[in-house]
């Protein structure tokens, strides 16, 4: 009786540890992902931005303006003209994603760099968008804030 | 308890071997024989977690591939040169190079830009490349 209950034992954390892995696992994969669509839509939604700005809190100051950052439940937010975009999409999650963006205040350019962390896991990405119809991004003295708004006017619009 | 004299040898000899317990040397080889069994199984969390992470550092390799090109992208078109390998400011274990091509007529540049990161086999690598025209050549018009 004794060896079963070992035997038991033994298998039933083994058991415990796979799924442990399992659940490891995919939860890296779903915050991986969604960080990676969040790079994503920073990048397509802001190429064709005419107007940027930095700041260092989440503002919409007007109907036409497109608005990026993290809301307090740690989930990415891109509001915008006809557009509310929440990232990751269910709240059956822990994911607590904070998102810098900065520029590179040496020389004025059209590059906006950002980086995504998820504060539970500590994984980052790192990555820039050229923007195509800006020459200057307004930033603060800092150069980095934690979300940006942003104007484009869409092809025949 | 009435035995047949067959019979009862039988069942002293099933006494003696289950009715006195288990050797210590029995459990363990008991337990000896288990983890042998389960020792191949080991290697799927082994593997699994080997792909996890490679995942995860190409994701990051791949972004900050994508990072170079968009810079090489704010660059103008005659500063445009290749760089030799190079740590990623802020990313620890990941470095990149950027190799520029011009076109045999000049009418372009490739640019391709390499990232390495460590993986658990190894250094890996990854390249994403782009093509600029060169903006001081305009096509002739049609017709003329």
């Amino acid at each position: 009786m004794a060896l079963l209950v070992l035997v038991f034992l033994m298998c039933y954390q083994f058991l415990n540890f796979g799924n442990i892995v399992y659940n490891n696992g995919a939860g890296r994969y779903k915050y991986q992902q969604d960080m990676a669509l969040a790079a994503k839509y920073i990048t397509d939604e802001t190429r064709y931005a005419d107007t940027m700005a930095i700041f260092n809190t989440p503002e919409v100051t007007s109907d036409n303006k497109y608005c990026i950052f993290i809301d307090g439940s740690g989930h990415f937010r891109l509001i915008g003209p006809n557009k509310d975009i929440t990232i990751p999409q269910d709240d059956q999650t822990n994911e607590k994603l904070s998102l810098t963006f900065w520029v590179d205040s040496s020389s004025p350019n059209n590059l906006l760099f950002f980086k995504i962390i998820d504060q539970v896991s500590g994984y980052s990405i790192s990555s820039a968008v050229y923007l195509e119809n800006i020459d200057n991004i307004a930033a603060p003295d800092s150069g980095s804030g934690i979300a940006i708004d942003f104007t484009k006017t869409l092809p025949g619009s | 308890m009435f035995f047949l004299p067959e019979k009862k040898r039988i069942y002293q000899n099933q006494r003696r071997i289950f009715g006195n317990g288990f050797l210590l040397l029995d459990i363990s080889l008991a337990v000896l024989l288990i983890f042998l069994a389960l020792l191949p199984l080991q290697a799927v969390f082994y593997y699994s977690q080997l792909h996890l992470s490679a995942a995860r550092l190409l994701t990051g390799a791949v972004m900050l591939a994508q990072a170079g090109l968009e810079e090489s992208l704010d660059a103008s078109y005659d500063s445009l040169v290749s760089r030799d390998r190079a740590s990623v400011p802020g990313q620890p274990g990941y470095s990149r190079s950027i190799s520029v091509a011009d076109s045999p007529n000049g009418r372009w540049k490739t640019i391709v830009v390499t990232v390495y990161y460590p993986g658990a086999d190894g250094e890996k690598q990854v390249s994403l490349a782009v093509q600029r025209a060169n903006p001081h050549i305009r096509l002739s018009s049609t017709g003329q």
